[in-house]
């Protein structure tokens, strides 16, 4: 009859209507409100879904690593660099003298807090007469200088923020010149200042080039009386040139040490260097300057070298020939 | 940090856990500033690059304590310099790395060893390759991602030479870009999905410095996030979802790891690892 639908219609129109639920829910299940919501906004208008919700599980260790360690023997103290971030990089100081313990002992003073700026401090040294502590880090390009009685979250009194390169792994003061010597691992370098350096001061001399032995330098001893500088090397190399690192802007010679964001000459793609050296201990001049050819290393399997950091001499027992 | 090392977890650990193995000591050749590694599940290796020697360094996957790596990749014509970063390609057997002193990827064989020239090299201005410092590949969908200074740039999985970017994640809505703190980016291939961290950071502060600086977008210095995008967004774009930074999610880097199974995101950073479950993430579609 005319204006009634007949059954077969009907019967194609349920099934069609059926056929389309079911497709609109198998697209849309995996969907969360939010994220359909958000789906009906523009790219342009997005408005993000926020998953904020805590971890699940979280892997961390709240103790100490120490990096560096200097003593001040006329206060009875020993100064330790932590640079762990997840138990909060830190200088912590005991003292020398303590009754033997097995249990974690608590140090007398901490210096930790963004105040500081230590980054992941990775050198120490320490000037009992001029009552200050250095310090270098492996995430920053400056050196610090905080009283040497510092506690908490204090900012240092002095910092040096110059051309200094960029991550630096061992600090040393040459008591009798009044000189701080300074290892930079990325540029293969040695940075010499004066201990009251200015906040933007340049170098006085530096060793760095080929010809140094210098790969992956690390911890630093200078030996006023014969003059000459130890340092430990872990003994990856590379070709460096002579400057580089240096943080001169868009003119440094490379951007490797600079930091992500800071400027600096993209170098063309040329043939590498890269070298892996034993691990050595080498000797300079106290005073050699630029490419100077180191005066003598030690290395090799005898010398049981492994990862070396730490160096000191013992002015006492510690030959000199 | 102290001493170069790669240490491998349980899953499921938590907490204070021990490490079931340890990769350590002077047979490794590692560096003491390693920032990356890349797992090749399918051929059981682990990747890593040491900057210092100009090298990408090859173990077993089930290699442990001082051992050393079954192949370097090193030597004048690998063109490799400072290294910093690691992408492995299982199904094409390829290995990419970006070059931030030069701004170019570099891609090897992935079973290459020793002095070997790269298969294919992007480098030119229309790359828009400024300061390169991670680099991802999606096997499945055939894409190359690449952070920037400034931007996430998204490549054909075989482009070479000037090719440009066919999609470029950048600009203040993003918050992307090394400048503001990204440090990694992964590709969830399924749901075609782009993961990106990011901390808002002025230049050369310090992670334990105060941190007073606020961005375009009125976040405070310091705050990060981890965004996700999806596969063909181009331009300034907020991500699609955003993991952000509070004193509940306590993010505590931004080095990422996928578990797409688990429907969990790996966070990495300041000496600690987080393991958020995000299933809204992993949908294999949208």
């Amino acid at each position: 009859m005319p204006g009634r639908p007949d059954r077969a219609r009907i019967q194609w129109s349920v099934v069609a209507a059926i056929l389309l639920t079911v497709t609109c829910w198998m697209q849309t299940r995996h969907w969360s409100g939010a994220a359909v919501a958000q789906e009906a906004n523009k790219t342009s208008e997005r408005r993000p879904l926020v998953l904020d919700r805590a971890p699940a599980r979280n892997i961390a260790d709240p103790n100490p690593v120490f990096r560096a360690i200097v003593i001040d023997a006329e206060h009875g103290e020993v100064f330790m660099a932590n640079d762990k971030e997840s138990a909060g990089t830190s200088i912590l100081v005991y003292p020398t003298q303590f009754p033997p313990t097995n249990r974690i002992m608590e140090p007398r003073r901490r210096i930790a807090g963004p105040k500081t700026d230590l980054g992941m401090v990775c050198g120490l040294a320490l000037s009992v007469e001029h009552g200050e502590m250095y310090s270098v880090s492996g995430e920053t390009g400056t050196l610090n200088v905080y009283p040497l009685d510092a506690r908490g979250n204090v900012g240092p009194g002095r910092q040096l923020r110059g051309v200094i390169p960029r991550a630096s792994a061992g600090v040393f003061l040459d008591v009798k010149n009044d000189e701080l010597f300074i290892t930079t691992e990325h540029v293969n370098r040695i940075s010499v200042y004066p201990r009251t350096f200015q906040q933007d001061q340049e170098p006085l001399r530096y060793i760095q080039g080929p010809t140094t032995g210098l790969a992956d330098p690390h911890g630093i001893y200078v030996d006023s009386e014969t003059n000459e500088i130890f340092v430990s090397n872990h003994g990856n190399w590379r070709k460096t040139e002579t400057g580089e690192g240096e943080v001169r802007g868009p003119d440094s010679l490379t951007r490797t040490s600079l930091g992500y964001n800071i400027p600096g000459r993209a170098l063309p793609l040329a043939p590498s260097t890269g070298k892996f050296l034993p691990p050595s201990i080498t000797v300079h001049s106290r005073t050699a300057s630029g490419n100077a050819a180191l005066l003598r290393m030690i290395q090799g399997p005898h010398t049981l070298l492994n990862l070396p950091d730490g160096l000191y001499r013992d002015p006492v027992s510690g030959p000199r020939s | 940090m102290s001493q170069p090392r790669i240490s491998a977890y349980a899953s499921l650990a938590n907490g204070n856990a021990l490490p079931t193995r340890v990769i350590q000591g002077a047979k490794t050749l590692q560096a003491r500033t390693s920032h990356y590694i890349a797992v090749d599940a399918v051929h059981d290796e682990l990747a890593v690059p040491n900057p210092f020697a100009q090298a990408i360094l090859f173990f077993r996957g089930g290699a442990n304590g001082n051992e050393a790596p079954i192949r370097i990749i090193q030597g004048p014509k690998t063109l490799l310099n400072a290294p910093d970063n690691v992408a492995v390609d299982p199904v094409h057997r390829e290995v990419f790395t970006a070059s931030f002193p030069t701004d170019s990827i570099l891609v090897f064989r992935g079973d290459a060893s020793g002095d070997v020239e790269p298969v294919r090299i992007l480098h030119g201005p229309n790359t828009k390759l400024d300061r390169p410092i991670r680099v991802e590949v999606d096997p499945m969908n055939n894409v190359l991602a690449v952070v920037t200074d400034h931007a996430i740039l998204v490549f054909n999985r075989t482009d070479k030479g000037d090719a440009a970017p066919k999609w470029v994640i950048s600009g203040p809505k993003t918050g992307v870009g090394t400048r503001f703190g990204t440090r990694d980016v992964r590709l969830f291939s399924v749901g075609k999905k782009i993961i990106a961290g990011a901390a808002i950071r002025g230049p050369g502060t310090t992670r334990s410095a105060e941190r007073n600086e606020e961005d375009g977008e009125g976040r405070r210095g310091g705050q990060r996030f981890i965004g996700v995008w999806k596969y063909g967004d181009n331009g300034d774009i907020a991500p699609w979802a955003v993991l952000n930074a509070t004193p509940i999610t306590k993010i505590p880097g931004s080095r990422l790891a996928l578990n797409p199974e688990g429907g969990d995101l790996v966070v990495g950073g300041d000496g600690q690892v987080s393991v958020y479950h995000l299933p809204e993430i992993f949908q294999q579609r949208d």
